[in-house]
């Protein structure tokens, strides 16, 4: 299925570029040549299970894809993991196979699985790898990729194999998705994208959403863009040098960015902006429009476990009630219980590793999955109120860190701002703030007008500790609203 | 001297985040209702101040001071 997608996309944009990295140029045709040696390859071997350790990189999705299409499992593992996570996962989750770039077993190879060290240098040609037992070489042909005929590979039905994706671990130890790219594809609106059409990649392969982002190349044949690197300055370079015209990316990367996208920077190329991952606030809608005038801004509503559930592109934050009518047989259904959002998905995870294969345990008997996404419906919209998990109970009464953001986020000495519960010895938790400010503000005058703001809400979510900080962490670009646990 | 002026400071401040009208407050006044009236968030406030300021505070130590010279005393005896 992945290999016949691919095929299709060469043999229909024969020269247009498939991956774009600040030093490198793959077109559908050379990437379809290279996923056939690599399926071949993959194909070859006497293992089903493997695993990849690699930073983001054509070379890295030639091995995805490559994967899916000789059917055998694929698990992603973020490239900053240490050498003993590595290991962890390679044990708990059965790989026979790991792909590294640099070698994590150490001399005395303590690892359950084979690691293959894959060499990406120029002088072997893009992608090889290597292994004392073995001898496998996924070797580019050399400079004439680019010639000859592109065969449909219309004989190909292989069902795809199985991607293995961590959930973000935000509320707790990660846990395992399974996916099957069949549901992965499901997921995706068919379009076909304008040869013009980049995507910036903006989220890491190893997390589901930055999956979504290949996926959707591959299916819509758009052009996917690689950042040399992750931080959010690296993506702005990226976005401008190689002319994104598209950034899927969540709301608290838009707001690093904002802070650090120069007012006349030209950002002409921008067609469309798409956020996901977090619940998005009105302000931030507004401030991206206001600066992005000529862009799309859509948002989307979208977990591991569930896949991509809704889209929203008018303009304001929550999400339609609509959406509560939809028939029984539709793809992806939402009800609200006891304020929590909940959703029934036809084209979700299979379920997660190591658990029963003919349900997923995630999901109730009736297929309902509890989101953890508090909401209130008022109106015509559903407005999310947090994470079950970060709800801060001041003195028994609940309090919603999105609600206390909001208020913060709007104030021009704000830059960013993080709100989350401080455990406190009197009424067990109090709301506090880490605020990085603006330039030219002093911290007493910003405390002033945070304090100000702060009067119209509810005596229990008043912030009672304000910090100013330098910089606020992130956890796979998403804001953390647990409190560190050395404060 | 400069500790009991802190402390005495950062009461003012949360009696004025409160909204209320300035008080005087004296190392023997007393905290709660029967005298300044701090009630349970603003006494939450002012644990958190003093751990900021300090690195501990009386009310995580189990220790409930009545008035403002006995959280002085708990900082003096540390």
């Amino acid at each position: 299925m992945i290999e016949q997608l691919v095929a299709d996309a060469a043999a229909d944009r024969h020269r247009d570029l498939f991956l774009v990295t600040p030093d490198k140029e793959v077109t559908y045709k050379i990437f379809f040549a290279r996923l056939q040696r690599v399926r071949a390859a993959l194909e070859s071997l006497p293992a089903q299970h493997f695993a990849c350790h690699l930073p983001d990189s054509p070379e890295l999705i030639a091995l995805i894809l490559g994967a899916a299409a000789a059917d055998k499992s694929m698990l992603l593992l973020s490239a900053d993991f240490s050498s003993e996570l590595v290991e962890d996962y390679l044990t708990r989750f059965n790989v026979d196979i790991l792909f590294c770039d640099r070698a994590v077993a150490g001399e005395d190879n303590r690892l359950d699985a084979e690691s293959w060290l894959a060499e990406f240098s120029d002088d072997t040609k893009e992608l090889s790898f290597a292994v004392d037992s073995h001898n496998l070489s996924v070797v580019e042909s050399g400079g004439d990729a680019d010639t000859g005929s592109v065969q449909h590979a219309d004989s190909i039905e292989r069902s795809g194999g199985e991607l293995r994706i961590l959930t973000s671990g935000t509320t707790g130890e990660p846990k395992c998705a399974r996916y099957h790219w069949r549901d992965l594809l499901q997921q995706i609106k068919p379009y076909r994208a304008t040869a013009d059409e980049r995507w910036l990649l903006a989220y890491h392969l190893n997390h589901f959403a930055g999956i979504q982002m290949l996926a959707h190349a591959v299916l819509t044949r758009a052009t996917l863009i690689l950042p040399e690197a992750t931080g959010v300055a690296d993506n702005i370079r990226a976005m401008f040098e190689l002319k994104a015209t598209h950034v899927s990316a969540s709301p608290t990367f838009w707001r690093f960015a904002l802070a650090q996208l120069a007012g006349d920077a030209d950002t002409g190329n921008l067609r469309q902006i798409t956020l996901g991952s977090e619940a998005v606030s009105q302000h931030l809608l507004d401030t991206l429009q206001a600066r992005f005038p000529h862009c799309r801004i859509a948002h989307i509503y979208a977990s591991t476990e569930d896949g991509s559930c809704v889209s929203v592109a008018d303009g304001r934050a929550g999400l339609p009630v609509s959406i509560l009518q939809r028939p029984d047989n539709a793809r992806v259904r939402f009800k609200v219980e006891e304020g929590e959002l909940l959703i029934s998905s036809r084209h979700g995870m299979l379920g997660y590793t190591g658990s029963d294969q003919h349900r997923r345990e995630d999901q109730r008997e009736d297929g309902w999955r509890a989101t953890g996404d508090l909401v209130e419906v008022r109106d015509d919209r559903i407005n999310f109120l947090g994470r079950r998990s970060e709800i801060v109970n001041v003195g028994g009464v609940k309090v919603y860190p999105l609600e206390v953001e909001a208020v913060v986020s709007e104030l021009p000495a704000v830059k960013l701002v993080r709100a989350y519960g401080q455990d406190n010895p009197v009424v067990g938790q109090i709301v506090a703030l880490d605020i990085v400010l603006d330039e030219g503000w002093e911290e007493k005058d910003a405390e002033e007008t945070v304090r100000q703001a702060c009067s119209v809400l509810p005596r229990h979510s008043v912030p009672r500790s304000i910090n100013f900080v330098a910089t606020i962490d992130t956890a796979n670009t998403k804001l953390s609203r647990r409190q560190d646990t050395d404060t | 001297m400069s500790t009991e002026n802190d402390i005495i400071a950062m009461i003012k401040t949360i009696l004025q985040h409160q909204g209320l009208p300035e008080t005087d407050v004296e190392l023997e006044s007393e905290l709660y209702d029967d005298g300044i009236g701090l009630d349970s968030l603003c006494v939450a406030e002012l644990s958190a101040m003093l751990e900021k300021a300090y690195g501990s505070d009386p009310y995580t130590s189990k220790v409930l001071p009545r008035t403002v010279t006995d959280i002085v005393n708990f900082y003096s005896e540390v």
